[in-house]
Order: C-alpha cells, then sequence, then structure tokens
C-alpha cells in the first residue's frame, strides 16, 4: 500500500503541478482579458458621450443665444437615437435650466463642473456651450452605464465558462501526461523493491520508450546483468575458498595433532628434569645433613673429652682429633658448596644487615692468626658505606674470610688490609670490596688458573698452606650470583689484590649522612695519632676527617713527642693521643710512660691501639693514665664512642642469670615447646616442672609450691585461662598461699588477649616466640632477685623486613643459644621434631578438619601449628596460622579453605627453607 | 418663465427698493413706474444690442477689401431713440477678428452693420456688404436683411435670404434655423 500511494503522489503531484499551472495561467488571462475589456470599453463609452455632447454643443449654441428654447429643446431630442442616452440638459450662462431631454422635469437637474461624472448606473458629461470664443452655457447629456455593464457581465460569463471547459480539458490531458511518466517510474521502482527484498538477480524491467526514464531502465537492466554474473562467480570462488579451507584445516588438524604428541613428550622430559632437579636437591640436603650430623658428633665428643680432664698427652690428642675434624669439615663445606654450585642449587638469601660491623667481625676473626705471624691486619670502611644492607651475610662473610684467610695464610710479614666503600651512583650504587697483602705474590701465568676447581698457584703452596683449592672458586661463584666479578690484581713477590663490586640495596646510608652533623661538632678537640703503619694511619685518618676532628698523623714515638711539645707550646695542645702498641723503637705502652711523666700532658687523654691479648695485665704505671683499650683491628665505632668519652659496649654474649632452687611450673601442650621451655629454663638453674594441660597444672599446684608459673594459654581438656581461675580459686581458699605469679605464653599479642589474662588472673605476658633475654626479664621481674643486669646485645638486629620471612634466623639462633654445648643438637632435634612430625600432622589436622567442613577443628589445628611454627622460627606460616585460627565462625569457611592452602604452600617452603638455614647456622 | 442672461452686470444697475409704508409704495409706485419702464426698456435694448450681437457671430461678410481685417468692424445706428449705454457693451467685442466700434451714422457708408430705427429708406443705403436690422415692421419684406420682432414677449426675428445674397452675407444655418425666413417678394416659404 505504501507503494501505491507513492506512485499516486508522483502522478498527482506532475498532474496536480501541470493543472496549477495551466490553471493558474488560463485564469490569469482570463481575468487580464475581462479588465481590460472592461476598460476599453468603457473608454469607448465616454469616448462617444463626449463626443455626441460636443457635437450637439456647436447645435445648441444658437438656439441658446436666440432664446429659442423650442430649437434647443428640438435640438436635444435628436438624443432620441440613442437609447442609452438616459437625457440631457442645456444651461444658460447663469446655470439655469434653459432645454432638457426628457422634457418632462429633466433627469439632469444641476449644474455641474465641466468633465465627466460618474454615477451608480450613468455617466454624465458636462460640455460648455460657446459661441465663438465666448461661452455661453453648458450642455450636459447623462449616459446610462447599464448596458455596458451587463455586456461586459456577459462577456466575462463567457470568459469564465470558457476558462472552466479549458481547464477541465486541461486537468484531463494534464493526468494523461503524468501517468506516463509515472507508470513506468512505478514499475522501475517496483522490481527494484522486489529484487532489494527477494536478492533474486534474475529479475528485469520492461523497456519501453525512448525517454529518459526508459534510459534508466535498461541501465538496470544493464546493473542486475553485471550482479548476476558477479553473483555467479562469487559462488564459484566461495565453493573454491571452501575446498581450500578443508584442505589447510585437514592440515592444520595433524599439525595439532603433532604438537600434541610433541607438548606430552615435552612435558615428561620436562617432568623427568623436574625430578633430577629434585633429585639432586634431595641429595645434597641429605649429604649435608648426613655429613654434618656424625661431624657434630665428632667435633663435640672431642671438645667434651678435652674438657673431661686429660693428661696432657690425652690433651692433645684429642686436640688434634678436634683439629683434624675442624679441618674435615672446612673441606666437606667446600665440597657440598662446590656441588651446589655445580647442580646450580647455590641460592642467596639477602636480607638486612649491619655492614660496618659485619666487615669489622670478619676482620677480628682472623687477627688472632695474623697476631700471632706477626702481620698487621687492619680494617678500613669508607665514611660513604652504607650502614645496613640488604646482603647474604652468610656467604659474603664467607667470601671474605677466604680472601682474608687466604691472605693471612700466604702473607709472612706486613700487613692485610680489607677495605671496603661504596662506589656507582645513587640509583645504581655499587659495593666496592677488596682485600690487599704483602705476601707471596702470584704469578702473571697463574692469575687465571687460581680460580679455577682444584688447583692452587702451584702444588708446592698447597702442600705449604695447606687447603682444598676450591675456595677461590666457590668465592668468584658467589660474587658471580651478588651481580659482580671477583678479580685479582698480583706480582709475584709483590702481594695481591684481591677485589670486586656487588651492587647492593642500601637501607640505611652511611651514618654521617644520616646524622647530618658530623661528630667534630660535638669534639672540639685535636687528636695525634700515632702508629708505624701507613695504612693504619690512614685508615684513622680518613675516620677523623669524615668527622671533622682535627688530626695530626706521626709513625714513631720521637716524633710524636716532638710534635706534643711543639703544639703545647702554640698554645693548641692535643686532647687525645691515639697510641699505636706495635711500634717498633718505643712502643706504644713505653711512649704512654714517657707521656705520663710529663706534667704539661696532664690532660692528655691516652688510648692504646692494641692487638687481642697484648696487654693482659696491669704491668704499667700508666695503665690508669690509659682510658682506653681497642683492640685491632680497629672499629671504628669503637673509635668513635673512645674518643666522645662513651661507654663501649661488650661484644660479650649475653650474661644470663641463675635462680638456683627455684622451683618453675611450664604447662604446654606442643611437645616442642615444652622441651624448649625446660631447657631454657633449667639454662637458668631452675628446677622445672612440665605439665601438659590446664588440668594437669591445677593438679601440680596442689601438690607442690612454685615460684613462678609458665602457663600456655590453649591447651587442650583445659586451656590456660580457666587453669588460672582454678588456681586462684584453689589459692583463695587456702589462707596464707602465696599468688604465685602464673606468666601467660601465647603467640597472640592483641590488646584484648592481654586483657583476657589479666581478667582471669595472671599477671604478665611473655610472647611467644621468646628470647633468651626476654625469658631471662621475665625471670628476673617476677623472682625478685636483684639480677646483674643484662647486657645489651650488639648484634645486628634484624629490622622487620618487608619481605616475607620464610624462616626467622634469629629464633633459630636463640634456640642454638640455649645450650652453648649442644645448642645445635637442641636446633636440629627441635626442627626435626617440627618438620617430621608437627608439620606434617598439623596439616593433616587441618585438611581433616577442613573436609568436615569442621572450621572449630580447623581453628585448633591451625593454633597448635602456629605456636610449633613459631617456636622454630617458622613465622610466615605462624602468621598464616594465626589468621586462621581467628576464622572460628562457619561463615568463615570459604576463607578458611583459602587460607589453607596458603598455608601448605608455605609450608612445602617452610620444609626446604628451614633445613638449609639450620644448615647455614652449622657452618658458621 | 426663463430669466433672461445679463451681457454684464450693470454697476448703475438699480436695487429693489424696500417697502416703507403702503402709501410710500403707492407713491414709490407711481415714481417708479417710469424708472421701471425705463429699466425695463433698458433691458429691451440689451437684448437687441445681444442678438444683433450674435447675429454678427453667424454670418460671414464678403472679403471685398483687403484690407478689411484691419479695420474696424463699425455698427452703425441711425434714426433716434436708442439707448447709447446699451450700444457701447458691444463695442470692443470681435466680429471675424475684428473690434467692433458702435457710432451713429448718417450716410452710413464705411458701416458694416447698419440698426435702423427711423424711417430711412433703404435703397439709399449701400447693400453690398452691410447688414441692414431693423425693428420697423416689414422690413425684411422691404429688403432688409433682418427683421427683429416680438411674439408673446419673445423676440424674434425674420430674415430676408435674398437680401442677405444681394448684401453678399453668408448666414449660418444655424441662424437660419432659428430664423422666419423671407424672400423678396414677401413670399413667406
Amino acid at each position: 500500500m505504501r507503494r501505491g500511494s507513492r506512485k499516486l503522489t508522483i502522478r498527482q503531484k506532475m498532474g496536480r503541478f501541470s493543472s496549477l499551472i495551466v490553471l493558474a495561467s488560463l485564469l490569469l488571462v482570463t481575468l487580464v482579458w475581462i479588465g481590460l475589456e472592461y476598460v476599453e470599453e468603457t473608454e469607448k463609452l465616454e469616448l462617444n458621450l463626449k463626443t455626441q455632447v460636443i457635437m450637439l454643443a456647436q447645435g445648441v449654441a444658437s438656439p441658446l443665444v436666440f432664446s429659442d428654447q423650442v430649437a434647443a429643446n428640438e435640438d436635444l431630442a435628436t438624443l432620441n437615437a440613442d437609447e442609452t442616452l438616459m437625457g440631457a440638459a442645456l444651461f444658460d450662462i447663469n446655470g439655469d435650466h434653459f432645454a432638457a431631454y426628457p422634457q418632462a422635469g429633466g433627469i439632469i437637474d444641476k449644474l455641474m463642473a465641466d468633465g465627466l461624472h460618474h454615477q451608480e448606473n450613468s455617466v454624465y458629461y458636462f460640455h460648455p456651450v460657446s459661441v465663438g470664443d465666448e461661452r455661453v452655457g453648458t450642455l450636459a447629456v447623462r449616459k446610462s452605464t447599464i448596458e455596458l455593464r451587463q455586456e461586459l457581465l456577459e462577456r466575462a460569463g463567457v470568459g469564465l465558462l470558457l476558462f472552466i471547459i479549458v481547464s477541465m480539458a486541461a486537468q484531463f490531458f494534464s493526468r494523461r501526461f503524468s501517468t506516463s511518466i509515472a507508470t513506468p517510474i512505478q514499475q522501475l521502482a517496483q522490481v527494484m523493491g522486489e529484487v532489494r527484498d527477494s536478492g533474486d538477480f534474475t529479475l528485469r524491467v520492461d523497456d519501453f520508450g525512448e525517454d529518459e526514464i526508459s534510459e534508466m531502465a535498461r541501465s538496470f537492466n544493464a546493473m542486475l546483468i553485471e550482479i548476476e554474473s558477479r553473483e555467479s562467480d562469487l559462488a564459484l570462488y566461495r565453493n573454491e575458498l571452501e575446498q581450500m579451507v578443508e584442505v589447510r584445516t585437514g592440515e592444520l588438524e595433524m599439525t595439532r595433532e603433532k604438537l600434541e604428541v610433541q607438548n606430552m613428550a615435552l612435558t615428561e622430559s620436562l617432568d623427568a628434569a623436574k625430578e633430577a632437579s629434585r633429585a639432586k636437591s634431595q641429595f645434597l640436603a641429605n649429604m649435608s645433613h648426613e655429613i654434618r650430623t656424625p661431624m657434630n658428633g665428632i667435633f663435640g665428643m672431642a671438645e667434651l673429652l678435652m674438657e673431661s680432664g686429660l693428661d696432657e698427652q690425652q690433651q692433645r690428642m684429642a686436640g688434634t682429633i678436634k683439629k683434624s675434624g675442624d679441618h674435615l669439615l672446612q673441606v666437606i663445606n667446600d665440597i657440598l658448596d662446590f656441588s651446589k654450585i655445580e647442580a646450580g642449587k647455590m641460592e642467596l638469601c639477602p636480607e638486612p644487615g649491619n655492614l660496618p660491623e659485619m666487615l669489622e667481625n670478619i676482620a677480628e676473626i682472623y687477627s688472632g692468626r695474623a697476631f700471632s705471624k706477626g702481620v698487621e691486619l687492619s680494617c678500613g670502611l669508607h665514611e660513604n658505606l652504607p650502614e645496613r644492607i640488604r646482603i647474604d651475610s652468610v656467604r659474603l662473610t664467607q667470601v671474605l674470610g677466604n680472601l682474608i684467610g687466604n691472605a693471612v695464610k700466604f702473607t709472612e710479614q706486613g700487613e692485610v688490609v680489607l677495605q671496603a666503600q661504596l662506589e656507582g651512583s645513587v640509583a645504581d650504587p655499587l659495593l666496592n670490596i677488596e682485600v690487599r697483602d704483602t705476601g707471596v705474590g702470584i704469578p702473571a701465568d697463574q692469575l687465571e688458573i687460581i680460580f679455577d676447581s682444584f688447583s692452587q698457584a702451584d702444588g708446592s703452596s698447597t702442600r705449604k698452606f695447606g687447603g682444598t683449592g676450591l675456595g677461590l672458586t666457590i668465592c668468584r661463584e658467589m660474587i658471580s650470583l651478588m651481580g659482580g666479578e671477583l678479580k685479582v690484581a698480583s706480582r709475584a713477590g709483590e702481594g695481591s689484590r684481591f677485589y670486586f663490586s656487588i651492587p647492593v640495596e642500601i637501607l640505611q646510608s652511611a651514618h654521617s649522612q644520616r646524622l647530618g652533623i658530623t661528630p667534630g661538632q660535638a669534639f672540639s678537640k685535636r687528636v695525634l695519632v700515632v702508629d708505624d703503619r701507613a695504612v693504619n694511619r690512614d685508615i684513622i685518618k680518613g675516620y677523623l676527617t669524615a668527622w671533622g676532628i682535627e688530626h695530626e698523623t706521626v709513625s714513631n714515638a720521637e716524633s710524636a713527642l716532638t710534635l706534643l711539645h711543639s703544639a703545647f707550646e702554640q698554645g693548641q695542645p692535643f686532647h687525645v693521643a691515639l697510641l699505636d702498641m706495635d711500634m717498633p723503637g718505643t712502643d706504644g705502652v713505653q711512649l704512654a710512660d714517657r707521656i705520663v711523666e710529663q706534667s704539661c700532658f696532664s690532660n692528655l687523654r691516652l688510648i692504646l691501639l692494641a692487638s687481642g691479648g697484648q696487654i693482659t695485665t696491669d704491668q704499667h704505671a700508666c695503665n690508669d693514665r690509659i682510658e682506653y683499650r681497642l683492640n685491632k683491628p680497629l672499629r671504628r665505632s669503637e673509635l668513635f664512642n673512645g674518643l666522645l668519652k662513651h661507654k663501649i659496649p661488650e661484644h660479650e654474649k649475653k650474661i644470663i642469670d641463675s635462680y638456683p632452687s627455684r622451683r618453675v611450673l611450664v604447662a604446654e601442650d606442643n611437645a616442642v615447646n615444652r622441651l624448649l621451655g625446660k631447657k631454657v629454663l633449667e639454662r637458668f638453674d631452675l628446677d622445672v616442672d612440665v605439665v601438659v594441660n590446664g588440668e594437669q597444672a591445677i593438679i601440680a599446684v596442689k601438690e607442690h609450691d612454685y615460684d613462678l608459673i609458665l602457663m600456655d594459654c590453649q591447651m587442650p581438656v583445659m586451656d590456660g585461662f580457666e587453669a588460672t581461675i582454678g588456681i586462684r580459686e584453689y589459692e583463695a581458699g587456702q589462707a596464707g598461699l602465696v599468688h604465685t605469679p602464673i606468666i601467660a605464653m601465647t603467640a597472640n599479642v592483641m590488646h584484648e588477649d592481654r586483657e583476657r589474662c589479666m581478667t582471669v588472673g595472671m599477671d604478665d605476658f611473655l610472647p611467644k616466640p621468646f628470647t633468651l633475654q626476654g625469658m631471662g626479664e621475665m625471670l628476673a621481674k617476677w623472682l625478685n632477685q636483684e639480677a646483674v643486669a643484662v647486657k645489651e646485645i650488639t648484634n645486628s638486629a634484624f629490622e622487620h623486613s618487608e619481605e616475607i620471612m620464610h624462616v626467622d634466623m634469629q629464633v633459630l639462633e636463640s634456640i642454638r643459644d640455649i645450650d652453648p654445648d649442644a645448642g645445635m643438637e637442641l636446633l636440629v632435634d627441635v626442627t626435626d621434631i617440627y618438620l617430621q612430625q608437627t608439620l606434617p600432622q598439623s596439616l593433616q589436622g587441618i585438611r581433616d578438619a577442613a573436609a568436615e567442613d569442621d572450621i572449630a577443628a580447623v581453628a585448633r589445628s591451625a593454633h597448635s601449628l602456629k605456636s610449633g611454627s613459631a617456636n622454630v622460627g617458622a613465622v610466615e606460616i605462624a602468621r598464616l596460622c594465626a589468621q586462621m585460627e581467628l576464622m572460628t565462625d562457619q561463615s568463615q569457611l570459604e576463607l578458611a579453605h583459602k587460607q589453607i592452602i596458603q598455608v601448605e604452600a608455605e609450608a612445602a617452603i617452610v620444609a626446604e627453607k628451614l633445613p638449609e638455614c639450620v644448615k647455614k647456622m652449622e657452618r658458621l | 418663465m426663463m430669466s433672461l442672461y445679463q451681457v454684464r452686470k450693470q454697476p448703475n444697475a438699480r436695487k429693489s427698493p424696500r417697502p416703507v409704508s403702503q402709501l410710500s409704495i403707492l407713491l414709490l409706485m407711481l415714481f417708479a413706474w417710469s424708472p421701471v419702464q425705463a429699466a425695463d426698456g433698458f433691458k429691451a435694448e440689451q437684448l437687441k444690442v445681444a442678438f444683433i450681437y450674435h447675429f454678427t457671430q453667424f454670418i460671414n461678410w464678403p472679403e471685398d477689401d483687403h484690407e478689411q481685417a484691419k479695420k474696424n468692424f463699425n455698427v452703425c445706428l441711425t434714426g433716434k431713440g436708442y439707448e447709447v449705454h446699451a450700444w457701447d457693451d458691444m463695442n470692443g467685442k470681435k466680429v471675424g477678428g475684428r473690434s467692433i466700434q458702435t457710432a451713429a451714422c448718417t450716410t452710413c457708408r464705411e458701416c458694416d452693420l447698419v440698426f435702423i430705427t427711423s424711417s430711412v429708406a433703404i435703397k439709399s443705403l449701400k447693400q453690398r456688404g452691410v447688414l441692414t436690422i431693423s425693428e420697423q415692421p416689414g422690413f425684411a419684406a422691404a429688403g432688409g436683411v433682418i427683421e427683429l420682432y416680438t411674439v408673446e414677449g419673445r423676440l424674434r426675428f425674420r430674415i430676408n435670404v435674398d437680401a442677405a445674397e444681394r448684401a453678399g452675407l453668408t448666414i449660418s444655418s444655424r441662424l437660419l434655423k432659428l430664423a422666419d425666413i423671407v424672400h423678396d417678394n414677401g413670399v413667406m416659404p
């Protein structure tokens, strides 16, 4: 229907348009014609009238002047001939009627101005009547216009009629015309529409006529033919393509199958390789453990034997066993390390550490050996050296120890210097360390092969100096792993210099940089440095300059005295003198004696730099003048403290108190914790009773008196809180029974938990895992004894690291430190129990509980795993378990499941890491 | 009764007197009768003059004299008893381009138009180119060209066409149709 209406519209449009044109034209013509007719006829009429009047006026002039009315009337009456003339009147010069036609009354009654006057149905013409030039009157004639009008109307009617007839004819013809145009268009559009809708390109338009529309039709047909042919072409191509695609698909299928097969093969080989690798690691781990355990036995036993009261010969023999064992351990460690490297299993564990301390500690280890050979060992730290860095301190220590050890070993006289400084840029800092000596040196042709496995510079040195020859190889590998390269510069007979630069992560930059102020500003004194060795003078000079302290250096006692005197006389005396003990000629003590003799130096502070063990007795008179004895190799921090008169903290081990004949109860369900707790307390010389749950604790309290109770909070049967309540009730019931301090042992450090402990009646709180120091302080607090203050531990304290710490070495160390003799044994036992019992059992418990969706059981298992893990320093797994412990609500089941996955993963890591770290400790 | 038209407003024209009393009216009427009569007479004279002037508008004089156009058109009056003032009105008006000059004449040889008031012998006058007009009855029959007479208070005129022909005067039909036509032998066709 829409199509139809559109066609009609076109035809209508055309028809209407042409009709409109024709009608408009005709109308215009007709109206114009009528108008013209009207105007013309009117003019004619008026002209006619005028003419008549003028002619008549001439005639009536004489009757007028001669007053012949009759004649005048007669003349006027001639107008009778024209029917349209309605009347006439002749006026005299005064405007009065003289004659009229028709005579009766006269239709023209008054004189008007000359000319035409139009009235409704008539027109007047007033014309002057003259005789010669003289006007004698006025003639007026009235003509009817009715007839004219009628005639004109008739004509108009005719015209309109004509117009209508012609219009109709025009309409008719225009319609025919528009149809003749519209029809072919309609047809064309129709076919186009059909083609569009059906997609059938075989349709064609009828071809008729020669006009543009037919042209369109033909073009359209041609297009359709073209499209048809293309369609068929396309169909052909499509078929071809489909065939090609099939073929290709088939090929791809084959390839895919091949790839799948390959993939499977690869996966298998990968699995095999992984398996092999794992087997290797396992082997190494096992070997390490298998070898070290009996080694510990040999070692330990040898030591015990040596302390068991032997005679001299036996002592020597036991000593030999120990030394051999030492040596053997060294060799074994080297081999194991080497194997690890070869297997690609060597891994670094970078952790935060205090760099200056690390370096100075390493130097100190070899100070004795160096001193006994008469070789000076110095440690020089550049002022830009960062305080704390992230480094695998164990490996670094191993490398430096090896290098320094070698240096000392291959040097008969002179010095060995360890120097360290920071290089590189702020974005890429490099730690540059070198160990140089004045030893035998290395010939040029040997410089390369010394790094090769199993070789030394020459076979003779092996025999002379000992060693496996693996050391440098391992060092090179370690340094490589750290991102640097171990290099050597040396000439035969001229000493050697081993050096490397490794990229390092700075956690705390150099001391002076951090402080912003230099000690010199706080210490405006002058210092004199007396040392025969240039390297020492340089090192100390470096420190003093960095601190902004005014100083002078001299190389012998004579120069020192001279300088001291001259400075004093110039009014710029020295305030502090650093005296090296070991100087040729006058040694440090002798110089000190001479200084003391002089009264002018009474305010001079004296600090002696001596190798360990040099001065053991108060032999010299100046002893009380010597403020400090600083051991060599000189520690920077000690020098600093000495100059500023700070107290130098001692590097001794913790002094632990002893509480003999005091009794302590330990309530702990976990086997490992129980063992540790007992051992720790026994270390303090306490009598220890152990129970496994709260119920037993109450029974024990009723049976014995205890000075202190250590109560684990989470225990089966009855937990710590209930037990505490029970104990307090019992105490209340017993008149005269003193309130026993109950200390809670728990890994939870939340405020609410502490409050809960307090509420039930506990007295204090010992967080797990506890340290020896912590325990010591707790005991001191509650056993009410005046105890020797626990010395500050100056071991580097590990800061909280941002990365996940799987195993906290500090915890392991503290376990080891419980027993100075069999600490490692204890550690191994504890970790074994954990790894073989606690961990797998707890994990299983968690898994079972999770399988049954028992969230409470999950929490309980998590708790026991948590405390066990914390005790062996598996802090990450402990943390995860602590989180799981809190999931006691059934709605948290899903969370718990996710947590379990994490715990399992962490357990796997711990299972590997813990033995490793324990191994690390075994070697140190 | 149609009122007559005036050629020109008379400056000396009297207005109708106001009535004071019946006696005075009577008296006035007695005394006014003559001026009225006189006024009536003046008017009649004026009418005659007007007629005569108009006659000249419808008549063509023969052109015997080449220099006639330059000369005045002489209107002569013979006899007595005529209002000079009325005849003065014609002075200055044109006849065929020639200015009218009215005067009295005796021999009347130079006149183009002669108005005869007394019984002057017609034959003694020049005939050629002279329009003779008179009020004397029988004037036209006697050979005069135009004769004026009054019928029922209306002024009429007779034209002797033969006399006019003899005088060489061409008279327009428009004038002729209004006149009584007279021939020499007194027969009225």
